[in-house]
């Protein structure tokens, strides 16, 4: 699957949807806003496994969309490269909380984490390394191929081949194993 | 195992609850995410970030968006800048009487566009630190809690790499070099954007229990020389780490930061993020110092949300770079 046509598109659904840009502008970011932001939302979730998150994440890569949209627009695949901005805050804020959950541990031994995930597969998900966790979620909640996988990572499709593998590989033994707690 | 995963792509970790937990997720997601409340969002947080009126920003919220991205960019631009005609006492160490005085006009070392002046008034230097106090804390911390609070939120506020104030643009790539206590602590550090015009320095000093305050902001030019004389275009990233050694020379035209530190880190991130220059631990004398291996490291993040964590080893050298 394409990522540039992963999405139905919505009509603009009301008047707040007016930019300081112009209006084919307007048009063109808020056809893409509707076609992705929903699977935004869901990769964000699956990359930084915290449901409470995902939906800032994913609208904190579309501001950046916002802003920067004279230039992502002229993007080969602009949907690739939100995707990837939402990758990299989802990794990016679950670094910064475990470490802050590091250091606060290291002081106060008593300092509870989040909760850990209840559900095997999320909590297999959740062990394994960022780009592993990236290439999966990008795998199964769009379908994408190797080659478009890569292009989201900004990698090369042997890098992305190997994530994917690993991954997978890692994700099933865990759930063989049971070995998510 | 195959040396080769193509081959066994397909198949591998087939498992029914792994489809089966995906599909959920893309489901609940697509009932439950309110689009329309979800653009509101980007609404406000890019008139916010714009600081542009309800007439020619995105959302409906015009004139109460616009106040508070102003309100936004004063207080940025005290917190960043400082108020030069507010001065702090520096602390007694800096008061070092082998420490040479602040020299007025740029050291020797750095080339003759840099300028060391407060943005954006353009005035010469003041020698005293400029005080802002933007992460003061009033209430009593053991110091053990001080210092994981402080590390936490150093690491959080230094990895956001920010627009410190109008013209100024992110959008082309920050750098950063880190003081250390000679316990190996982050004690405070250097900002530095180039935009398209224009590059900007600042140096943010953390007091203990007194919160970070901006010690230094200054422009410099679009161009800088490094030590061998090449002349490079600031605006044209990457840039050779030779040349941030020779900024770094900069910092010893400010002698009452150096009591306070044993030395600077230096790592640096273009516009998508990736890491092209690291330089050693150095003390002003540029002998490498001793940062202890895994406890220090630095966050670049840019625009597109990737980051860069650098750490050094006990000798100084550059150890690990990931993103």
């Amino acid at each position: 699957m394409d990522v540039e046509v992963a999405k139905e598109t919505r009509p603009p659904s009301d008047g707040m949807r007016q930019l300081s840009m112009e209006r084919h502008e307007v048009e063109a970011f808020d056809i893409f806003f509707d076609r992705e932001f929903v699977a935004l939302v869901g990769l964000a979730e699956a990359v930084s496994g915290d449901p409470g998150d995902a939906e800032d994440l994913a609208a904190e890569a579309m501001t950046r969309a916002h802003k920067n949209w004279a230039r992502v627009a002229q993007l080969d695949k602009p949907a690739a490269w939100v995707r990837r901005v939402t990758i990299n805050l989802a990794i990016g804020r679950r670094r910064r909380r475990n470490r802050q959950r590091r250091i606060l541990r290291s002081v106060r031994p008593a300092v509870v984490g989040p909760p850990e995930p209840h559900h095997p597969v999320w909590a297999a998900v959740a062990q394994l390394p960022p780009k592993q966790r990236a290439a999966v979620a990008l795998h199964y909640l769009e379908d994408l191929p190797v080659a478009e996988i890569a292009e989201v990572l900004e990698c090369a499709v042997s890098t992305a081949t190997s994530h994917l593998y690993e991954g997978r590989k890692k994700l099933a033994k865990l759930l063989e194993n049971g070995d998510w707690s | 195992m195959n040396d080769n995963p193509v081959d066994e792509i397909d198949g591998v970790g087939d498992d029914s609850r792994i489809d089966a937990a995906f599909a959920e997720l893309q489901s609940r997601r697509s009932r439950t995410t309110d689009l329309d409340a979800a653009y509101r969002s980007i609404a406000v947080t890019a008139n916010e970030r714009s600081g542009r009126s309800g007439r020619s920003g995105f959302g409906g919220l015009g004139i109460l968006v616009a106040a508070a991205g102003l309100l936004l960019v004063v207080f940025m631009g005290v917190w960043f800048l400082g108020d030069s005609n507010q001065t702090v006492e520096i602390p007694a160490a800096a008061s070092n009487p082998t420490v040479p005085a602040a020299p007025t006009s740029v050291p020797t070392a750095v080339p003759t566009t840099v300028r060391t002046t407060t943005v954006p008034t353009v005035e010469p230097p003041e020698p005293d630190l400029v005080t802002t106090s933007p992460l003061n804390d009033q209430h009593y911390e053991t110091p053990e809690e001080a210092i994981a609070r402080d590390v936490a939120e150093s690491f959080e506020y230094i990895g956001a790499c920010p627009n410190p104030a109008p013209p100024f643009d992110e959008s082309r790539w920050c750098s950063m070099d880190v003081g250390l206590r000679d316990d190996g602590l982050l004690r405070d550090f250097l900002l530095m954007q180039v935009g398209d015009e224009i590059a900007w320095a600042g140096v943010a000093l953390r007091e203990y229990n007194h919160g970070w305050r901006v010690a230094r902001s200054f422009s410099i030019g679009t161009s800088q020389s490094d030590a061998a004389g090449n002349h490079y275009d600031l605006t044209q990233g990457p840039l050779p780490t030779s040349l941030y050694l020779n900024i770094l020379d900069h910092f010893a035209g400010f002698p009452e930061l150096f009591p306070l530190v044993e030395g600077w880190c230096h790592a640096m991130a273009d516009e998508t993020g990736e890491l092209y220059a690291a330089g050693r631990c150095l003390r002003p004398d540029k002998s490498a110092y001793p940062a202890a291996s895994g406890q220090f490291f630095v966050e670049l993040t840019h625009e597109d949300g990737s980051e860069a964590t650098v750490a050094f080893t006990e000798d100084g050298d550059l150890w690990r770079v990931g993103l």
